[in-house]
């Protein structure tokens, strides 16, 4: 850039245009731009056309801004202390260094052990505490055993010769009897072992030749009893 | 109390949460900040709603101010990202015809009661023509001629607030001048 010569038309600096514009020139260079001016055409129609630009701009200004008053700005004053959620803590806590996180791991890692271990131990013991039950069967029963009559080999092995019915005369209305069809029969007894304890079924004996289990007979007892 | 302070000292006042301080700053600074978005976005409600913001933004944002630069400088970049914003917002609204109208009304209204009314219109024209044309300028120039002539800022000031060399500023304010210039001597023709 070449600075001002007031004695010639060489012209310069297009930032003094501006700065003499806006009157920051320093007195010195003021005055010798002022001197140009009168001698450089084209430097003082640069002049004009800055200087009717900002008078445009001053204008629109005055016009339109200076009769505005200033707003008043509401600042939401919230708080400044961040909130943290629980990720953002779980972050924070292994944020703050990579050292501290991998031993915060490895620790979490050995208690997991540590705990898996202790409870494996743990379960041990239990079983350990348990008494042993003996290899020969069962100590004792407190319960008892219900017995169950037996009957004699005798009586198992005594062939049946034909079933007997019991005929019962009334004047009741005659309903179509079921045929009671007579079994156990010598061959059937004959194969049963006779160290086996048999426990004989309801329905393996005619109910009118067993009478061990006959209600009459229980009926009789009771009447017995109240005697 | 407050008044005696630096810019920088309240920042660090209101990070401790001191909100005396930052109301402090914005007392300072609403108007410069309110004539800055006026300047780059040419209308009063936006410029409101900008500036409005840009005291926001700066709030929330406290702790990000390392003191690196001056308060100044931080609040208007803050204030040109918000005026940049709100443009984009409104270009792609595109409702700047009915906008115009509507500030060609409030200008016809705010006009001195000593002009003419062929005077009124006369000059709501050419107004209108220097905001369209100010408002065409690229970012960096309109900054520049904004903070001059509405901020009423000196060169080293603008410099120190941009934080581009002295002489960069000068040639940005000719620069902005001069087209400002042609695209007023061009757009009367383009409107008719």
């Amino acid at each position: 850039m070449q600075k001002f010569n007031k004695t010639s038309l060489i012209c310069s600096d297009d930032d003094a245009i501006v700065a003499y514009l806006y009157g920051e020139l320093p007195p010195a260079e003021r005055d010798a731009f002022e001197d140009h001016l009168l001698v450089c055409i084209p430097c003082t129609d640069e002049f004009a056309a800055a200087a009717d630009s900002r008078y445009s701009v001053f204008e629109w200004k005055k016009m339109d801004f200076d009769p505005l008053e200033t707003p008043v700005f509401s600042i939401p004053y919230i708080s400044q202390q961040p909130s943290y959620t629980w990720v953002e803590s779980l972050k924070g806590l292994f944020a703050t260094g990579p050292r501290l996180a991998t031993a915060g791991a490895f620790g979490l890692v050995i208690a997991v052990l540590g705990f898996a271990f202790y409870a494996g131990s743990f379960s041990r013991l239990e079983l350990a505490a348990i008494p042993a039950v003996p290899e020969s069967g069962l100590v004792e029963s407190p319960a008892p055993v219900p017995t169950i009559p037996v009957r004699s080999q005798d009586e198992y092995q005594k062939p049946i010769s034909e079933p007997t019915l019991a005929v019962v005369k009334d004047n009741a209305p005659k309903k179509p009897r079921r045929s009671v069809k007579a079994i156990g029969s010598k061959s059937t007894v004959a194969q049963r072992s006779a160290d086996t304890v048999q426990v004989p079924r309801l329905n393996d004996f005619d109910d009118l030749s067993d009478e061990s289990l006959r209600l009459a007979d229980l009926v009789s007892d009771i009447g017995s009893l109240d005697d | 109390m407050y008044k005696t302070l630096t810019d920088e000292e309240l920042v660090a006042m209101a990070v401790s949460n001191d909100q005396e301080a930052f109301g402090e700053i914005v007392r300072r600074w609403e108007r410069k900040i309110f004539a800055l978005c006026f300047g780059m976005l040419t209308r009063e409600d936006e410029a409101r709603d900008a500036a409005q913001e840009t005291f926001i933004a700066a709030f929330k944002n406290l702790k990000s101010f390392r003191g690196e630069a001056k308060v100044s400088s931080w609040l208007h970049r803050i204030a040109v990202n918000q005026c940049l914003t709100t443009k984009r917002r409104n270009r792609t609204r595109s409702e700047d015809f009915l906008d115009d109208e509507t500030n060609e009304a409030e200008r016809v209204f705010m006009a001195p009661a000593h002009l003419s009314p062929s005077n009124v219109t006369e000059q709501g024209e050419r107004l209108g023509l220097v905001r369209h044309a100010v408002g065409s300028l690229p970012v960096d120039l309109r900054q520049v001629i904004v903070m001059k002539e509405f901020e009423d800022m000196t060169f080293q000031e603008i410099s120190d607030t941009l934080d581009v060399p002295l002489s960069t500023v000068k040639s940005r304010l000719y620069t902005a001048l001069k087209q400002l210039k042609m695209k007023l001597d061009r757009l009367p023709m383009e409107v008719a």
